[in-house]
């Protein structure tokens, strides 16, 4: 992880799916599995290295489907 | 009146004739017994007692053995261990014996293992490496972790954290509030090393992994655990809330 790392976080309805989903969902979206945690009503991605802003657009749409997510 | 009118003549004719057909002499018939080695009484005997002659006196025992067996006798033998008793008189007495020997030496083998161990540790501190042994008599406690209470003990070797992270940062850090509510955080991939402080003024009930019993994090205190993948933690308290800082490298 050289380099820049763009982080991403969500303010989210707490779904009681865990980083693993959520890492999962991410990758589906944006092509790139990213470090996530999730902590009661937010989630947070770590991108290693810088992601194109239309990927984290879809990754918008992804979360406000799955957790009513809102990028923070 | 003639002495052969007494005498039954045809008797006396057939036991001359018998006489006439012996054709052995007494010393005949004593070399006869006696064999071509003429041996005598006293060369049975001492052929019988002969230590030497193993065949004979194994033989000779066995006769004795079969023969006082046969009238439920004992046999009464020197030189075997003490346990080895007058009531020691069937095979399974004598392996109900050799069992209790063998459960015996197993239990002393083990001790003069752990004397063996400690012994051997120098008094004062020992260190393998990194680790330190202390003086032996914490090697109990040095495999048993437990992240609460004043005391923590831990085998591990402190990682090198320069190796560990040569790619760049990958640490986060992150303050969530603990409640009567269980909570708790996931990580993916799993943190690699985590720091959990409590910045309250209550303990906290942390469980790792999905663990179903919970390790007190006492107020105020901070608890590090290395080397061990951390996919989950779950914080509550018992009374109040408190901020509990999560600080993980995965």
């Amino acid at each position: 992880m050289v380099g820049m790392v763009r982080v991403v976080v969500y303010r989210v309805k707490d779904t009681g799916k865990d980083a693993r989903y959520f890492r999962s969902l991410a990758r589906r979206a944006t092509g790139v599995a990213p470090f996530t945690e999730v902590h009661p009503g937010l989630v947070r991605f770590r991108f290693p290295g810088d992601i194109p802003d239309d990927k984290v657009e879809q990754l918008d749409k992804a979360m406000a489907e799955v957790a009513e997510g809102v990028r923070a | 009146m003639s002495v052969f009118e007494f005498l039954d003549t045809a008797y006396l004719r057939a036991q001359l004739d018998r006489l006439s057909n012996l054709n052995m002499t007494l010393t005949e018939l004593r070399d006869a017994i006696r064999g071509a080695d003429s041996r005598t009484l006293t060369d049975l005997y001492n052929t019988l007692y002969d230590p030497d002659n193993a065949k004979t006196a194994a033989k000779w025992l066995a006769d004795i053995y079969n023969k006082l067996g046969s009238i439920g006798g004992t046999v009464s033998i020197g030189n075997f261990p003490s346990w080895f008793t007058g009531s020691t008189k069937t095979t399974d007495d004598i392996y109900g014996k050799l069992d209790a020997l063998d459960d015996a030496l197993a239990s002393v083998g083990t001790d003069k293992l752990r004397a063996t161990l400690v012994d051997s540790l120098p008094s004062g501190d020992n260190w393998i490496g990194r680790v330190k042994l202390g003086d032996g008599s914490n090697i109990v406690a040095v495999i048993s972790t437990d992240i609460g209470g004043s005391n923590y003990s831990g085998l591990a070797v402190a990682p090198d954290l320069t190796a560990v992270f040569a790619a760049g940062t990958a640490y986060t850090e992150q303050e969530v509030t603990a409640s009567t509510s269980e909570a708790s955080s996931s990580f993916s991939p799993p943190l690699k090393m985590v720091r959990l402080c409590n910045e309250g003024d209550v303990d906290v009930a942390i469980k790792l992994n999905g663990s179903s019993t919970s390790k007190n994090l006492p107020a105020k205190a901070c608890k590090t655990i290395a080397l061990w993948k951390v996919e989950s933690i779950s914080y509550a308290t018992a009374s109040g809330s408190s901020t509990l800082r999560i600080e993980g490298y995965w």
